[in-house]
């Protein structure tokens, strides 16, 4: 079975790159490991040598020898691709795409990017292709809440809803003729909730909402066998979540715990340091002499990361006690695939407890 | 450049990706207000167990805002009656449907916007992160779109008319002083001239690191030298992208916040935010 790792964290954490260092860490322990990022980082995109939308894709790594797979999937197209792969009708596929709810839908409202990439994925996770997939959430306090989806899905497709939206476009027949249709439908709006629905909403919306789930006919089995394989995978997840030292990265990650469906495995803390690269630290200690006032802004602006950081650690500690704390050091430098590799051997210790039984 | 916040339509809409400072220049903006005796409130958009994340501020009223209750709300508009809203949002397939499409909820809040800014009271929205602000900017249009016609409809365009004007309401984009997140931020800015009903108002560059003052004749190979050097370069990349961003904002104004040790209170972001030179002046000048 593939162990799902969910990593979880507020916005500019370094949430992306500290996931694809797991990554690699869990490759270099033999792990087949895929990287999936629902929120697309363009350059680290760059730096590891894939490309966004262009599915899954090996990633490039200095040392060479152990990669892992990388898949970041645009957002924008997440709903093309799912369409594409489970339409094997073309004729069906473009009626479905062809209608107005598809357009909106695919704007990819946040959280059902996640789903869509997951389900996307269906066929890659049902093959046992990989040990272990990183799934890194959405940069959001909501962004847990897609855990649910997979299993609303499935419920929405599979129950009585879609019923109810069937015997609408039943009735609507086709859109061409929707100037009779409003007649017909009304004449028809005999239960109290239909009538109260046609009072707010053009009869023509109804017939659309209605066709498309119609369309959604030829597709509906396979789309909710695999909601339930990707809603039974992340039952099984084992969560991260990921933090900085900021008032706002330490609020989302508490409010991200409670949202957890179990306690977390691990809390990653990047920067967890003054920031001050070594070779810094050391002159701003000699002072020297033409210096001294740049040497107190440094000393200054390291003190005030290492207060952030104190408060941070107090704060999560007093709050999630059991789960254990990963400091990560600033990573010098800023180029992306250098802060993964040199983030990669602080996970070696983590991505052996998550892959244990 | 005094009292940026000064030329502000009564709503504010702040927005940005996550982790670039959104909740402290929304605090610094409604500090700002509450100055001037506005007597601001200060909304968060957030959901159901939600806290809020900015800090009390005096005069300042806070309130968060949650999709679900506004839904419930404007349901309850939109079909004239609570029983009849009650029973058409519990019906297993409008629940469902409501809850997946996101620019419903967004409609909603923003309805539940428009109806506490009645009269001009003053507000600062604090947007969620995601969707960069231009997806709720753009719910109501899509809406109207989508129920051409009836209540729904009128709902959705009373929204436009009333709220998404720049009379009335006006966009702040916070972003980080690093090129890559510029480049991005010109993108929304962009997108939102073309598709959002409002332009962005202003940009305001959070946390740009201080220069180092290093006197000419330290040793070859010094740390600090090189550092001061390190943030010369990154502030000329991020004059070039601001220059462009300048491009972005005909009317708009850019204003930078400088990388304070520690984090500042509404009251000295505010001071920031009105007394700060533009950067459309720095890049000029």
């Amino acid at each position: 079975m593939t162990r799902m790792i969910v990593t979880a964290g507020g916005g500019g954490v370094g949430k992306t790159t500290t996931s694809a260092a797991l990554a690699m860490a869990l490759a270099r322990q033999g792990h087949r490991t895929l990287a999936l990022t629902v929120d697309p980082a363009r350059r680290l995109a760059d730096a590891l040598g894939v490309e966004i939308g262009a599915g899954i894709r090996p990633a490039r790594t200095a040392r060479g020898g152990v990669a892992f797979d990388l898949a970041m999937p645009a957002p924008d197209a997440a709903l093309d691709d799912l369409a594409q792969a489970l339409f094997t009708d073309p004729r069906e596929r473009e009626a479905f795409m062809g209608n107005g709810l598809y357009a909106t839908l695919a704007d990819a409202p946040a959280g059902m990017h996640e789903i869509l990439v997951l389900l996307g994925l269906g066929g890659v996770l049902e093959e046992g292709r990989y040990d272990a997939v990183v799934l890194d959430t959405a940069p959001s306090r909501h962004a847990l809440d897609f855990l649910a989806f997979p299993g609303q899905l499935a419920e929405l497709l599979s129950g009585a809803s879609v019923g109810f939206f069937a015997s609408f476009a039943q009735r609507a027949g086709d859109a061409a003729t929707a100037a009779v249709e409003r007649s017909r439908l009304l004449g028809w709006g005999k239960a109290r909730l239909e009538e109260a629905i046609l009072k707010v909403l053009p009869p023509e919306f109804l017939v659309e909402g209605a066709r498309f789930f119609a369309d959604l006919g030829p597709i509906r089995e396979p789309l909710v066998a695999r909601a339930r394989r990707a809603d039974a995978l992340l039952r099984e997840a084992r969560f991260l979540l990921v933090s900085a030292p900021t008032r706002a990265a330490r609020q989302d990650a508490l409010r991200l715990a409670e949202a957890l469906p179990k306690p977390a495995a691990g809390l990653l803390l990047n920067r967890a340091d003054d920031g001050l690269p070594p070779a810094l630290a050391a002159e701003i200690d000699r002072v020297p002499q033409p210096a001294a006032e740049a040497a107190a802004l440094l000393r200054e602006e390291a003190q005030g990361r290492r207060d952030a950081l104190e408060r941070t650690e107090r704060a999560l500690r007093a709050r999630l006690p059991t789960v254990p704390l990963h400091r990560l050091p600033t990573q010098h430098g800023g180029e992306p695939l250098a802060i993964v590799e040199g983030l990669a051997p602080h996970l070696e210790g983590l991505a052996r407890t998550l892959m244990a039984a | 450049m005094d009292g940026f916040s000064e030329g502000l339509p009564p709503v504010v809409f702040v927005t940005g990706k996550g982790g670039v400072g959104k909740t402290t220049v929304a605090e610094g903006l409604a500090a700002a207000r509450a100055v001037r005796g506005m007597a601001p409130t200060l909304i968060e958009v957030g959901e159901p167990g939600d806290v809020l994340r900015s800090r009390p501020l005096p005069g300042v009223r806070r309130e968060l805002l949650t999709g679900e209750e506004a839904l419930a709300k404007a349901a309850e508009e939109l079909f004239g009656s609570a029983l009849v809203s009650r029973l058409v949002m519990n019906s297993f397939a409008v629940r469902r449907l409501a809850q997946a499409a996101a620019a419903v909820r967004a409609f909603a809040v923003l309805d539940q916007i428009r109806i506490r800014a009645r009269g001009g009271r003053p507000m600062i929205v604090d947007l969620p992160a995601t969707g960069h602000g231009l997806g709720w900017l753009r719910a109501p249009g899509q809406l109207a779109e989508l129920a051409i016609a009836g209540r729904a409809h009128e709902m959705a365009r009373r929204v436009e008319r009333e709220l998404l004007v720049p009379a009335r309401s006006a966009v702040v984009v916070v972003t980080l002083p690093e090129p890559l997140v510029l480049a991005e931020t010109r993108e929304l800015t962009s997108r939102l001239r073309e598709e959002a009903p409002l332009g962005a108002h202003a940009v305001v560059v959070n946390g740009v690191p201080r220069p180092l003052p290093v006197p000419p004749g330290l040793p070859p190979g010094s740390a600090i030298a090189a550092e001061a050097a390190r943030r010369r370069v990154r502030r000329d990349a991020r004059r070039q992208e601001l220059a462009r961003l300048a491009g972005e904002l005909p009317h708009g104004a850019l204003l930078e916040l400088p990388r304070w040790p520690l984090e500042p209170s509404p009251e000295t972001v505010a001071a920031a935010l009105a007394g700060g030179p533009s950067v459309a002046e720095a890049v000029a000048g």
